[in-house]
């Protein structure tokens, strides 16, 4: 917000990706959520320019195929709107699919979302019986994008990773420390899990929380209870 | 009846696809699973034969697929042809087509309702029949299989494909579809047989039964049409897509029909009398189309939009309401003047000018009156000056080659006309910009379809298309512009199942099954499976492209549009003979014969100028 300029405010949203739009991309969940912000008719900011737009931002970007429990993006206002009014009409204007869970005003100053969301939650569902070990080698050496990534496993997985092994499937949780230096991809961990019997699988994956992690290395929501 | 749920056999396939989203459904505006679930007494698929990206585009599907679900009771599911990696997928693992909403099998339907779009989707039409397990000939199928019902533009000449249909409904189906839905339902009660529940059916007006029908008892079926198109409400329920299909805008359809009279287009004669919805309501149509799916483009349609008597009114009205909404409204099928320039520069003001495109369709006076496209070279140029000075810096150009009576300096003509467009552009844009002055060309090959005055003349061969091609490519500037054009191979076939009787629909099967489909995707063309078909069925395909006699019986001499076919061989006589025809709605009655036959008349809300 600069001087002269009206203020403005900045909506924090936190959505789900669940059921069949696990299959979408995301930039077709975007464009979903933009479509869902205009038909709630929030009073939305515009950009100036040769091409006017919403003014939107989004977290680090889901895979296509994964499925969310909790995402956010961030839209700006040019005025104030009870954010239990925003959520009322978001909820009113969105699919089953991409549930809208909770809203609430951020500080303009704060990092945008996708730098300051660091830390992902997953859980993979495998549906057959397969023994999962959670001892890592100090580095963790993965196939990425037909590459060979190297990350150092206690930054990367920083609380390790569990398994259930059932009779006819396995649930494996782990949680993924993103870096400048690059991101682990949750499948291919998986590929390194399973081996060369990954493609007898069938896995669905689910981000199950995100977090931002601050200077003394705590992990804090995206959204606080404070932001409402 | 239970209804099979395929949804966990299609969940695992989509990982390993392309585009999985296409499969999903789920999008804002559906029908849900559960509401089609709970109304099973009675369901109707409608299908597009093509992928999603292009079908959910499809605004008649749109339209029937909003007014379906006004019926609670009955089940309302969207089906679309899975691309190849999905087809070959579903082929693999035994899994039958199946619809979006609730992922059933196709085969369970009550009423399977597909789309005839254009005459390249035939071989698309026979894919989807049989991926989804249905027998392909309606001689074949028995009360376990749906009720398959064509529509569409290609409808208008249903016999190459009428052995694959039950019935084939011609024109606006906007009121018939509850009418089909409620009869065959109510058959279906009953219990009593299929060929009870399509004798049902032809009561129906608009309706062809082609294993019932017989000319001499029965009559021409008139095609149906909405008289108050103003009354007809724009859909009350679009559907917001996740994919990125064509035209991902809301649409309003602002006229229907356009009595310009172009002797080529078959939709100027098919969709008569032009019928405007008046600017009340096509704003309030276009507000509320915007607060119901938050798109950020509204398109203004029809085959003529800036016809509309009250346009410029429709226009301005639509600027002040958007404002301040980041929403822009655009204007497809501009007529080519600058009038329409004008507005164009109302609706981008202060926003990037897109490309121009323009529709002179030949490049003579001689040729243009031939085809009774009323623009002069004068009215081209002018409506190019106003674009350039006003900050557009890109045109393109439709023409069409192999028309009826045309020469090589016809040809030669549209090379011309390119050359004085781009120098009226390069003299009328900012100099600064000159360089950004880009010019495209896009040259289709003439079509003769049925119900139009050329229905009677010949096409041009695959040689001398190719021939007329080149030598327009060798006359064209060098630099600057930039030249497409249609596969001659695919504008025979087109224009095959175009004119084409009954006999085709074996050549259409086995081109088929020579691996014939998809092919209106350019890339996927390829005109040795119809090679094999002509060899194997014994078709002479240039018997097909050759001219008709006037007093032949056509194949599709039994349907009716309600143009007669006294002013269809009267139009046809005038090309020959250079002179044009008026536009009903801007002067007199020409007297088409639709207005008496079918006892409508245009609907201009204000006056065309
Ligand atoms: S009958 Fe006359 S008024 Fe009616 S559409 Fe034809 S030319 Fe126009």
């Amino acid at each position: 917000m600069s001087a002269g300029h009206a203020p403005t405010y900045r909506l924090r949203i936190e959505y789900a990706k669940q059921g069949r739009a696990a299959h979408l991309s995301h930039l077709e969940v975007i464009r979903a959520l933009e479509r869902i912000v205009r038909r709630a008719t929030l009073p939305y900011a515009i950009s100036e320019g040769f091409h006017p737009h919403i003014k939107l931002s989004f977290g680090p970007a889901l895979g296509v195929g994964t499925a969310s429990l909790s995402e956010f993006f961030d839209v700006i206002l040019k005025e104030f709107i009870a954010p239990e009014e925003a959520l009322a009409r978001l909820q009113e204007a969105t699919t089953p699919v991409l549930p809208i869970l909770d809203c609430g005003y951020v500080s303009a100053r704060e990092p945008s979302l996708s730098s300051a969301v660091t830390i992902f939650e997953y859980q993979v569902n495998v549906d057959g019986s397969v023994e999962i070990s959670g001892e890592f080698p100090e580095t963790l050496e993965v196939e990425q994008k037909d590459k060979i990534k190297q990350y150092d496993t206690y930054s990367t997985l920083p609380r390790g990773l569990s398994s259930a092994q059932g009779d006819h499937e396995t649930i494996v949780l782990f949680t993924i420390r993103s870096s400048p230096q690059g991101t682990l991809r949750p499948d291919s961990l998986m590929n390194y899990l399973l081996g060369d019997d990954v493609d007898t699988y069938h896995l669905e994956f689910l981000r199950t929380a995100t977090w931002v992690e601050d200077e003394d290395g705590v992990w804090h929501k995206p959204l606080s209870q404070m932001d409402r | 009846m239970a209804i099979t749920n395929l949804r966990e056999r299609i969940e695992p396939l989509l990982s390993s696809i392309e585009r999985p989203s296409r499969y999903i459904g789920s999008e804002y505006g559906v029908r849900t699973w559960q509401d089609n679930l709970g109304a099973d007494e009675f369901s109707i698929g409608l299908c597009y034969p093509g992928t999603y990206e292009v079908g959910q585009a499809n605004q008649a599907l749109q339209i029937l697929y909003a007014n379906l679900c006004i019926d609670e009771t009955i089940a309302v599911e969207r089906v679309y042809l899975p691309w190849l990696d999905m087809i070959d997928e579903m082929r693999a693992h035994d899994i039958p087509l199946f619809t979006l909403e609730s992922y059933r099998p196709v085969d369970e339907l009550d009423i399977l309702g597909i789309t005839m779009p254009n005459e390249m989707a035939a071989t698309s039409i026979l894919e989807v029949l049989d991926l989804a397990g249905i027998p392909l000939r309606a001689n074949d199928r028995d009360e376990s299989h749906p009720i398959v019902i064509g529509g569409g533009p290609c409808a208008f000449n249903p016999e190459p494909l009428a052995p694959f249909f039950d019935a084939i409904f011609i024109g606006e189906g906007e009121s018939a579809i509850t009418e089909i839905v409620a009869v065959v339902r109510e058959a279906k009660r009953e219990g009593i047989t299929r060929d009870r529940w399509l004798e049902a059916l032809s009561s129906i007006e608009g309706i062809y039964v082609p294993l019932l029908y017989d000319k001499s008892v029965d009559g021409p079926i008139f095609k149906r049409l909405e008289r108050d198109f103003d009354a007809v409400s724009t859909p009350g329920r679009i559907v917001v897509p996740f994919v990125d299909v064509v035209h991902d805008r809301c649409s309003i359809e602002i006229v229907r029909g356009c009595n310009r009279g172009c002797r080529f287009c078959q939709a100027g004669m098919t969709y008569r009398p032009a019928r405007e919805r008046s600017a009340d309501t096509v704003i309030r149509s276009a507000l509320e189309g915007i607060e119901k799916t938050g798109y950020d483009e509204v398109s203004l349609t029809s085959l003529s939009s800036t016809d509309h008597s009250q346009i410029a009114d429709i226009v301005r009205r639509l600027n002040i309401q958007l404002a301040d909404r980041a929403v822009s409204v655009s204007l497809p099928s501009l007529r080519v003047d600058s009038f329409s320039i004008d507005l164009m520069n109302v609706l981008t003001s202060g926003a990037k000018r897109p490309a121009l495109t323009l529709a002179p369709e030949a490049g003579r006076q001689r040729m243009r009156d031939i085809i009774n496209k009323n623009v002069s070279e004068e009215q081209l140029l002018e409506a190019v000056r106003t674009a350039f000075e006003s900050g557009y810096h890109r045109i393109k150009l439709y023409f069409m080659i192999g028309l009826p009576h045309e020469t090589d300096e016809d040809v030669l003509g549209i090379a011309e006309l390119v050359k004085k467009v781009s120098e009226v552009a390069h003299d009328a844009i900012d100099p600064r910009k000159r360089s950004a002055v880009k010019v495209a060309l896009s040259v289709s090959s003439f079509v003769p379809k049925a119900h139009t005055p050329f229905q009677w003349e010949a096409q041009d061969s695959v040689e001398e298309l190719e021939r007329k091609q080149q030598l327009l490519k060798d006359a064209l500037p060098r630099r600057g512009v930039q030249f497409s054009y249609h596969d001659a191979r695919t504008s025979v076939v087109e224009g095959l199942i175009a004119r084409g009787d009954r006999s085709l629909a074996s050549v259409i099967e086995d081109a088929w099954r020579s691996g014939a489909r998809f092919e209106a995707y350019r890339e996927q063309f390829d005109h040795t499976n119809w090679e094999r078909a002509f060899e194997s069925s014994s078709f002479d395909p240039s018997v097909a492209t050759a001219s008709h006699e006037l007093d032949e019986t056509l194949p599709w001499s039994h349907i009716s549009t309600g143009v007669s076919d006294e002013y269809l061989k009267a139009e046809a006589q005038r090309a020959r003979d250079g002179l044009t025809t008026t536009d009903c709605t801007f002067a007199d009655c020409t007297e088409c014969g639709v207005c008496t036959d079918l006892d409508a008349k245009p609907d201009i809300k204000g006056e065309r100028s």
